[in-house]
C-alpha cells in the first residue's frame, strides 16, 4: 500500500476512524504514516470534544409557539383566499361567460350571419327584389298608401317625390314600382 | 426511528398537526446543531430552524417518503443556511454590511489537550468555506453517510468526499499551527 492511499483512506474516516488489515501492516512499517495516524486521531478526538450547547427548553417553547403562529397565519391566509374565491369566483365567472358569449354573438350577427332578404320580403308581402337589411323593416301598408296618394294627387310620371319620411329602402321600393310601371 | 419518521410524516401529510409537532420535537436538536455549527449565532440559528420547520410544513406534499424525514429536513436546513451565509458574505462587502464573524459557543471540554489547540481548531473550522464546512458537519457531527450527504446537498458522492478530505486537511493544518 502506498502512503498516499493510506492517508486518503484515513482522511475520509475521520469521525469513525478504523484500520483494515492491510492498513495496519502499512502503519507498522511506515513511520511517516504512523505520525499521520497520530495526528488524525488527535484531530478526531479534539473535534469530538467540541460540543455545542443544545437548544434549551425555553428556546424550544418559543420556537414552537412562533412556528404555530406562522402556520396558523398561513392557514388562515389560505382560508381567506379560498373564501374570497368562493364568494366572488361565481360572479366573476358569470361576468366572463356573459362577456364571452355577448362578444361572439355580436360578432356573428354583424359579420357572419347573412341577411335573408327573401324571407323578409316574403314575410312583408313585398313582391319585388328590394334589398333591405334585417334591422329595418318596410312599412308596406304605409308605402302602399303613399303610393296610392301619390298616384291620385299627381297622376303623372314625375320622378320627384316629396316624401321626406321614407327610408332609403322605401324610396328604392317606390322607384322599383315606378320602373316596373306600377306607378305612372 | 426511521419507520416512525415516515409514519408520522404520512400522518402529517394527511393533516394531522400533532404528528407534525412530534416530527418537530424529534428533529429539533439535529437541525439546531447543524445550523448553529454553521452560523455560530444562536438567534439566527433559532430563526433558521423555525423557518426550516415552517417550510417543511408548507411543502409536506413534496415529501415523497423515499428518504428519511430527517434527511429531507437536513436538505431544507442546509439550503437555508448556505443561502444565509452567502447573503451575509455579499453584505459584508458593502460599507454598511456586517463584518463580525460569529462562532458557536462550545461547551469547554475536559479532555481537550489545551485551550490553545481548541482555539486553533475552532478557528480552522470557522475558516472553512461554507460548503466544505457543511459537508464536514453533516459527516462528522451528524454522522451521515457520504451517499446521504450527496443526496441532501444535490452533489455527487465523489464531490462530497473531496470536500470532506479538503476540510480535514485544513483542520489538520490548523491543529499543527498550535502544537
Amino acid at each position: 500500500m502506498k502512503c498516499e492511499q493510506f492517508k486518503s483512506n484515513l482522511s475520509l474516516r475521520v469521525g469513525e476512524l478504523f484500520l483494515d488489515d492491510e492498513e495496519k501492516m502499512h502503519l507498522n512499517s511506515c513511520p511517516e504514516c504512523k505520525q499521520y495516524y497520530k495526528g488524525i486521531s488527535a484531530l478526531e478526538e479534539n473535534l469530538a470534544s467540541l460540543e455545542i450547547e443544545p437548544m434549551t427548553d425555553k428556546e424550544f417553547t418559543n420556537l414552537s409557539n412562533n412556528l404555530d403562529s406562522a402556520i396558523e397565519e398561513s392557514q388562515s391566509k389560505g382560508v381567506r383566499y379560498y373564501n374570497m374565491l368562493i364568494r366572488y369566483g361565481a360572479s366573476l365567472a358569470a361576468v366572463i361567460i356573459l362577456l364571452f358569449f355577448s362578444f361572439f354573438h355580436g360578432f356573428k350577427t354583424q359579420v357572419t350571419k347573412p341577411i335573408n332578404t327573401d324571407s323578409l320580403l316574403t314575410a312583408l308581402q313585398v313582391p319585388d327584389t328590394t334589398q333591405v337589411s334585417d334591422n329595418e323593416q318596410i312599412d308596406t301598408p304605409y308605402v302602399n298608401v303613399l303610393v296610392n296618394n301619390y298616384v291620385e294627387d299627381h297622376g303623372s310620371s314625375s320622378s320627384e317625390m316629396l316624401i321626406g319620411d321614407l327610408s332609403q329602402e322605401e324610396m328604392e321600393y317606390l322607384e322599383n314600382k315606378m320602373k316596373a310601371g306600377d306607378i305612372l | 426511528m426511521e419507520l416512525d419518521d415516515r409514519v408520522l410524516a404520512a400522518s402529517a401529510k394527511a393533516g394531522d398537526k400533532r404528528a407534525f409537532d412530534e416530527l418537530v420535537r424529534l428533529n429539533k436538536d439535529k437541525m439546531f446543531a447543524l445550523v448553529y455549527r454553521m452560523t455560530g449565532d444562536r438567534e439566527v440559528t433559532l430563526d433558521l430552524t423555525q423557518d426550516t420547520f415552517f417550510t417543511a410544513f408548507k411543502e409536506l406534499a413534496n415529501f415523497r417518503g423515499d428518504s428519511q424525514f430527517s434527511s429531507w429536513l437536513y436538505s431544507i436546513a442546509s439550503r437555508k443556511t448556505l443561502n444565509f451565509l452567502n447573503r451575509k458574505k455579499l453584505l459584508s462587502f458593502l460599507p454598511f454590511g456586517e463584518k463580525d464573524i460569529n462562532e458557536p459557543s462550545y461547551t469547554m471540554p475536559d479532555k481537550a489537550e489545551s485551550a490553545e489547540i481548541m482555539t486553533g481548531i475552532r478557528k480552522a473550522i470557522d475558516a472553512l468555506p461554507p460548503k466544505q464546512k457543511m459537508v464536514f458537519n453533516l459527516r462528522f457531527y451528524e454522522k451521515l453517510s457520504f451517499v446521504e450527504i450527496a443526496e441532501i446537498l444535490g452533489k455527487s458522492v465523489s464531490t462530497v468526499k473531496t470536500n470532506y478530505q479538503k476540510a480535514v486537511e485544513k483542520l489538520q493544518a490548523g491543529l499543527k499551527d498550535f502544537r
